[in-house]
């Protein structure tokens, strides 16, 4: 049943005003978009020609397509009962056939495996092992912090209670190697064993990579003394030789061991004496 | 303030005191002496790009890139850097109230401390260059959004265009 002429008039009308007011809306964006104007004017007028497109498609398959459902009469497509029947017995025949060759089944396995095994070499891209490069960051003994903008940090550079980010001297921009370097009050730290003279003048500086995830653990808060992952909330006692006091990190952050020279200049005694970051295979405990 | 323990949480809130009591009060401390002078403070002499940046490093951690505040440990709050004036910036960094760490001269020479001021006024009023800004919450809501309105939108034409029997 076809609609009636007025309906179809009024339909293609609407179509063909919405396709006018689409290409008018491209080309206004494009003269938009060569005169560098807003980036707001810039959307509407490419929301105005994809929405003058959307109206004048759904216009044109609402209205004017036949939307009539016909039933188109077909033969039966059904094999006959004697073409199925010569048709299994080819089969039947053609595989005893291959059966029979034992070279061609023999290859059959082979190309099997050989695709099979070719699918598993991207398994090498997974390559190469890191080997012991997990184990040592560019802390060198001797070396000095620097902060941000590549200054060395003296030791009368912090207030208490105030923190920087730092870097070894030979490489500023080494991510494994970023520590906190926190100016505590003189009595507050508690000193693990094992640690002893790592902390002049209130001075620690601890791995900056959370050892849960390996997000930068840049939140300090001076009156707690703890140290605050932004990432899963992990929380360290800047105090007690940077053990995880909440949230899931599994381990203290690791601790630089620092001295200051006859300049007044912070240094690394050492690198750090355990891998920084989150846990690998290869790690252990 | 005035914060009855010093262990309270600090909020925003309109000051009991005039600001004539105030600058009495801080002219009275000062005559106490010891304390740093307040910091002189001039955000147009800050450059706005490097300010930005010595924000992401120093500020952001805990204020967030938005400068909407983070919350921290024990129930406590950074707070949303939207109402602080200029001089409560640079006051801020230097003596480093409630948790916030100190960043020293050294740390942050007085001409960075004007680039950060003025980069947290721009913070204030951003230009918001993907339009209409939802209250700058942040993407998780502009997500929301966009799905419920989009989704929303495309419902509504699947509906229109197809053939209901």
């Amino acid at each position: 049943m076809t609609p009636p002429p007025q309906v179809l008039r009024r339909a293609a009308r609407w179509a063909t005003a919405a396709l006018v007011l689409a290409i008018l809306c491209a080309l206004g964006f494009a003269l938009a978009f060569v005169r560098d104007a807003s980036i707001q004017v810039q959307g509407l007028l490419l929301a105005g020609a994809f929405a003058g497109l959307a109206v004048a498609l759904g216009v044109i398959g609402q209205r004017l397509v036949p939307a009539d459902h016909v039933v188109e009469d077909w033969s039966p497509t059904a094999t006959e009962a004697h073409e199925r029947e010569v048709l299994s017995a080819t089969l039947e025949e053609r595989g005893m056939a291959i059966r029979r060759r034992s070279l061609l089944f023999a290859l059959l396995g082979g190309a099997a495996a050989a695709v099979g095994g070719a699918l598993l070499l991207p398994v090498r891209a997974l390559g190469p092992r890191p080997g012991r490069a997990l184990f040592s960051t560019a802390w060198s003994p001797g070396a000095r912090l620097v902060n941000e903008k590549g200054q060395p940090v003296r030791v009368d550079d912090l207030a208490v209670g105030g923190f920087v980010t730092a870097w070894p001297e030979n490489a500023p921009s080494a991510a494994d190697s970023h520590v906190v370097l926190i100016r505590t009050r003189p009595g507050d730290l508690r000193t693990p064993p094992g640690r002893e003279g790592w902390a002049p003048d209130g001075y620690v500086a601890y791995s900056k990579t959370c050892t849960h995830a390996g997000c930068p653990v840049g939140l300090y808060d001076q009156r707690t003394q703890r140290l605050f992952c932004p990432c899963e909330q992990a929380v360290f006692d800047v105090t007690d030789g940077a053990r995880p006091i909440a949230g899931p990190a599994p381990r203290s952050l690791p601790q630089l061991p620092l001295f200051v020279d006859g300049e007044g200049f912070l240094r690394a005694q050492a690198d750090f004496d355990e891998p920084v970051g989150p846990g690998f295979w290869e790690r252990g405990g | 303030m005035p914060i009855s323990d010093p262990a309270d949480l600090i909020r925003r809130r309109p000051p009991i005191y005039s600001p004539e009591e105030i600058a009495a009060v801080v002219d009275h401390v000062v005559r106490l002496g010891g304390g740093p002078p307040s910091p002189a403070v001039n955000p147009q002499a800050g450059e706005l790009g490097p300010g930005g940046e010595l924000y992401r490093l120093h500020c952001g951690p805990c204020h967030g890139a938005t400068g909407a505040g983070f919350p921290l440990l024990s129930g406590r709050t950074s707070p949303a850097l939207w109402h602080a004036t200029a001089r409560e910036v640079a006051e801020s960094i230097r003596i480093g109230p409630g948790g916030m760490p100190v960043f020293s001269p050294q740390t942050l020479s007085d001409q960075e401390v004007n680039a950060i001021v003025r980069y947290v006024l721009y913070l204030q009023e951003p230009d918001d260059r993907g339009g209409y800004h939802l209250f700058r919450v942040g993407p998780l809501t502009e997500g929301i959004v966009a799905w419920l309105i989009g989704i929303g939108l495309l419902l509504c034409a699947a509906r229109l265009l197809g053939e209901r029997t």
